[in-house]
């Protein structure tokens, strides 16, 4: 069962002089949400997961069950071993650890594990979990190429749900939905793809270079990426 | 010149490596050894066997700045004009010098508006900068970023870079998984295994077609080109 999603009304969270404004409707489907740094984007993930409340506004979600993985994986670790890490997600232990890679390794130490390897069984506890909303904050970061087509392909299996991703990283993306920016904390639904790409107010160089050469890609994914670019060296 | 010659510790199998002055990143899979190689030009251990010579000194004689992939947890000081002043108050430098050391930094990175600030509550992108100059003000001879730009933005790296090489560093070393960041180096070591897979300049290594582009750092210096300048933080 697909959630009816999530949305935000009038959500106002400041911090000292920075203040975070957020309307809008997160349906079942991939979201990108991007923006500078420091334009809001973990806190406004933390508020949609639950786990920072708002000054002012209202935060409409039926679903029953929404969970977030946090930039610094190590921590979400409450146990010793992968085995039991595993097991304390209360899903199917067996099913996390395989799909993490790390099947052999079930009572390895936990911090003896790579920051790649942490960062692969948080995610498949997460996206085995059944959760109807879910928040990755920089899934791609510290992981190598290979394990970044891994984590997209997890993702792309779980476009019934609402997954929201933050990343400043573009080149390894599963095909994106919806495109949100937040710029100076205030959030704006960009749109789909690939009209939503044009309207894009704080395009990344890759995305600003193709458009510059009259070439607008189909979509946000690796490979609506790269035909773009072939377009161009051709 | 850094002169590393028949070294293996841990993973690591380097026979000889020699890195020019400049920015240097190195890349690899997770678990290549890129940290344990970072971790042996910091000094922060010595190699099982071999050497690694720093401009004919030892890495653990040398000053080393290290900037990790998450700098809070490095940060010591609660209030951001004490966590830069860290290194010259340990060295004992005196009151009057150390107050204009530390605004000359600031204004460097472009936050002497946050001196004044607790460290808590500022964004990632604020304590990378604090990090950074807390590193820098050491004037190290070697300044070490270990995948710090997981976090941030291709505008902000660019900035950084700006900072880094304005400030006269002699060896910048940096890991990274991204190409677009890699563009920024003057030279790429790339280790697989532990082992040192080649080591080419990034000035040529040139389009290779088909589906390679995203993963060229020569394709990334071409997109840096043509679209810098207009970005403004």
């Amino acid at each position: 069962m697909s959630s009816p999603g999530i949305s935000l009304e009038g959500i106002v969270r400041k911090n000292g002089s920075f203040t975070l404004q957020a309307d809008g409707t997160f349906q079942p489907g991939i979201h990108l949400l991007t923006g500078r740094v420091g334009s809001g984007k973990t806190t406004l993930g933390e508020i949609l997961a639950g786990i920072e409340k708002p000054d002012q506004g209202v935060i409409r979600w039926e679903g029953t069950r929404r969970v977030m993985l946090l930039q610094d994986t190590s921590y979400h670790v409450s146990t010793i071993t992968v085995q039991e890490e595993a097991a304390s997600w209360c899903h199917d232990t067996r099913m996390i650890i395989a799909r993490a890679g790390l099947i052999g390794k079930e009572n390895a130490d936990i911090f003896a594990l790579s920051r790649g390897e942490l960062r692969r069984l948080e995610l498949a506890a997460i996206l085995t979990g059944g959760y109807d909303l879910i928040i990755l904050d920089e899934p791609y970061a510290g992981l190598d190429g290979e394990a970044r087509e891994w984590v997209s392909q997890l993702i792309e299996d779980h476009s019934s749900q609402v997954v929201i991703l933050i990343s400043h990283d573009i080149t390894h993306l599963p095909s994106i939905d919806i495109l949100w920016e937040l710029d100076n904390g205030v959030l704006t639904k960009v749109g789909s793809m690939p009209e939503g790409l044009t309207r894009w107010k704080r395009a990344p160089p890759l995305i600003r270079y193709l458009l510059n050469h009259g070439i607008c890609p189909a979509g946000l994914s690796r490979q609506d990426l790269e035909e773009a670019v072939c377009r161009i060296q051709e | 010149m850094i002169k590393i010659h028949a070294v293996r510790s841990g993973i690591l199998n380097i026979s000889s490596c020699a890195i020019k002055p400049g920015v240097c990143g190195i890349t690899g899979p997770n678990g290549s050894g890129k940290t344990t190689f970072l971790k042996l030009l910091a000094g922060i251990f010595p190699p099982g066997t071999g050497t690694i010579h720093i401009d004919g000194k030892n890495p653990a004689d040398c000053v080393i700045g290290w900037v990790g992939e998450y700098p809070d947890r490095n940060i010591l000081f609660t209030r951001v004009f004490d966590e830069l002043a860290s290194h010259l108050r340990f060295s004992k430098k005196n009151c009057t010098d150390i107050e204009k050391i530390v605004c000359v930094c600031a204004r460097n990175l472009g936050i002497s508006h946050l001196l004044d600030r607790a460290v808590h509550g500022l964004s990632g992108g604020e304590l990378v900068l604090i990090a950074c100059g807390a590193a820098m003000i050491a004037q190290p001879d070697l300044l070490i970023l270990d995948e710090t730009d997981s976090h941030l933005d291709d505008e902000f790296c660019s900035h950084l870079d700006n900072i880094i090489q304005k400030s006269g560093i002699r060896y910048v070393l940096f890991s990274s998984h991204r190409p677009e960041h890699l563009a920024h180096a003057d030279k790429i070591i790339t280790l697989e295994n532990g082992e040192m897979q080649d080591h080419t300049s990034s000035q040529n290594t040139g389009n290779q077609g088909g589906h390679c582009h995203l993963n060229d750092p020569g394709f990334w210096k071409t997109v840096i080109a043509e679209t810098s300048g207009r970005d403004t933080l």
